[in-house]
């Protein structure tokens, strides 16, 4: 068996970008697209692994055991709707 | 320190993964012993530590703040949503630049170098998972996939468009995630209108452009386990979200399904050839049943559709559980 391609490691930087758009001349027409996202002041959360289950915790409350962290689209879109926030949909 | 008997199963990931959560409580319930612990974690909460043996085998521990993880034990890694190497703030570019590179090829290294165990994915897999790729090897899958130009010359696209019947759409070739200029965006799936077709903008890096599927009946997620396949309907009511079903995410119906023996046959064939245990891929269906594959994804996500949610909760754990043997 061969050994991982280490500088191909996909991982994933949660940073989200304030660097300014260039101009428009040199933008690429791919941004177009873009969609951007309602400016949400809910802060994220500090969410640690809770030491015996390992589960994600936010406070003491185990994220998916607790009704308020769970709601339909939050598995996918999850927390990358918040500014700072980490999901990436898929990939 | 809660020392677990030996776990036998690596869990990479970030701290909050409601996805991989299903999964890890499942495995408690087992009783499977797993480590769970980020990319991030390394160096500063995470320790490595491991010896080459004459006859080739790395000896050593990964020791996190709650567990640890002997080595040779090991037999299956599941590569979720690790986030980079956390090195102290202090550190210059150059600095971290080196320590970056270091911790690359220790930790993927050593962790890739077993053959006993089994990744669900390998991180190369994903990496290459690309949408050319993935395209690519559908098709010779015998799967259908709609017309794709993939181009940086402007003056391609209208031709291309014209042989679409006037109607294509663009996607992003990555990640729809876009954060720039203090904010956050998604690139979702948009249609191409003529003015655009020539657009110079075109010229300045790669884009994908696909035939519209006009008469879509409605769109299939389906997930692949270990050559078991979870396929649910997706339906958008009007709207965006016909369009591209991520746009209506809160409004969408869904419904479990089972597929064509040939669909079924292509996707089996073409994870294999992408080297894939799991993958999510979405699939378009139109008014006359034509199963259009259109995106695998190599970590996608699952979690959040009740109808599958269950049979994909216990299908990785097995997976993990069994690991190479
Ligand atoms: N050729 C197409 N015609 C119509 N809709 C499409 C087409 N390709 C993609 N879509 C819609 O856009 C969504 C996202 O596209 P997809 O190919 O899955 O790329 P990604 O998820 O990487 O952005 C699909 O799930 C589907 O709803
Ligand atoms: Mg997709």
């Amino acid at each position: 068996m061969h050994s991982l391609a280490v500088s191909r490691l996909p991982i994933s930087s949660l940073q989200a970008g304030d660097q300014e758009a260039g101009p428009l001349a040199t933008r690429p027409f791919g941004l177009d697209l873009l969609t951007v996202l309602p400016e949400d002041s809910w802060s994220e959360p500090v969410v640690t692994v809770h030491p015996v289950s390992q589960l994600s915790q936010i406070g003491d409350q185990i994220c998916i055991e607790s009704p308020e962290f769970r709601s339909s689209g939050s598995l996918l879109t999850d927390t990358s709707a918040r500014p700072g926030g980490q999901e990436d949909e898929d990939g | 320190m809660t020392w677990t008997p030996e776990p036998r199963v690596l869990v990479l990931t970030r701290a909050r993964d409601e996805t991989a959560d299903y999964v890890l409580r499942e495995l408690n319930r087992r009783g499977v012993p797993f480590m769970r612990t980020d990319v991030a974690d390394f160096p500063l909460r995470t320790a490595l530590s491991a010896e080459l043996r004459p006859e080739g085998s790395w000896r050593g521990a990964l020791t996190g703040a709650s567990r640890a993880l002997a080595l040779e034990g090991l037999r299956a890694v599941w590569w979720r949503k690790p986030t980079p190497f956390g090195f102290p703030s202090s550190m210059s570019g150059p600095e971290r630049a080196f320590a970056e590179s270091q911790a690359r090829r220790a930790v993927g290294g050593i962790l890739g170098s077993s053959p006993e165990v089994l990744w669900v994915n390998r991180p190369e897999a994903i990496a290459d998972c690309t949408k050319p790729r993935q395209l690519s090897a559908a098709a010779a899958a015998g799967l259908t996939v709609p017309e794709t130009l993939i181009t940086n010359r402007p003056g391609d696209v209208a031709e291309f468009a014209e042989r679409c019947g006037g109607r294509v759409v663009t996607k992003s070739l990555g990640s729809i995630r876009y954060s720039g200029e203090g904010k956050n965006g998604r690139l979702y799936t948009s249609q191409v209108p003529p003015h655009r077709w020539n657009d110079p903008r075109i010229s300045l890096t790669a884009h994908l452009f696909q035939r519209e599927i006009t008469d879509k009946a409605y769109e299939i997620r389906v997930a692949a386990v270990d050559g078991r396949l979870f396929p649910v309907v997706i339906r958008a009511p009007e709207g965006p979200g016909r369009l591209d079903w991520r746009r209506d995410i809160d409004n969408l119906n869904y419904t479990s399904t089972t597929l064509p023996t040939a669909v079924e046959e292509g996707i089996h064939t073409l994870l294999h050839s992408l080297g894939l245990v799991f993958a999510t891929l979405d699939i378009i269906v139109d008014t006359q049943n034509v199963h259009y594959l259109v995106d695998v994804n190599a970590n996608g996500q699952w979690g959040w559709i009740d109808q599958t949610h269950e049979p994909i909760i216990h299908a990785l754990a097995d997976l993990l559980e069994k690991g190479t043997r």
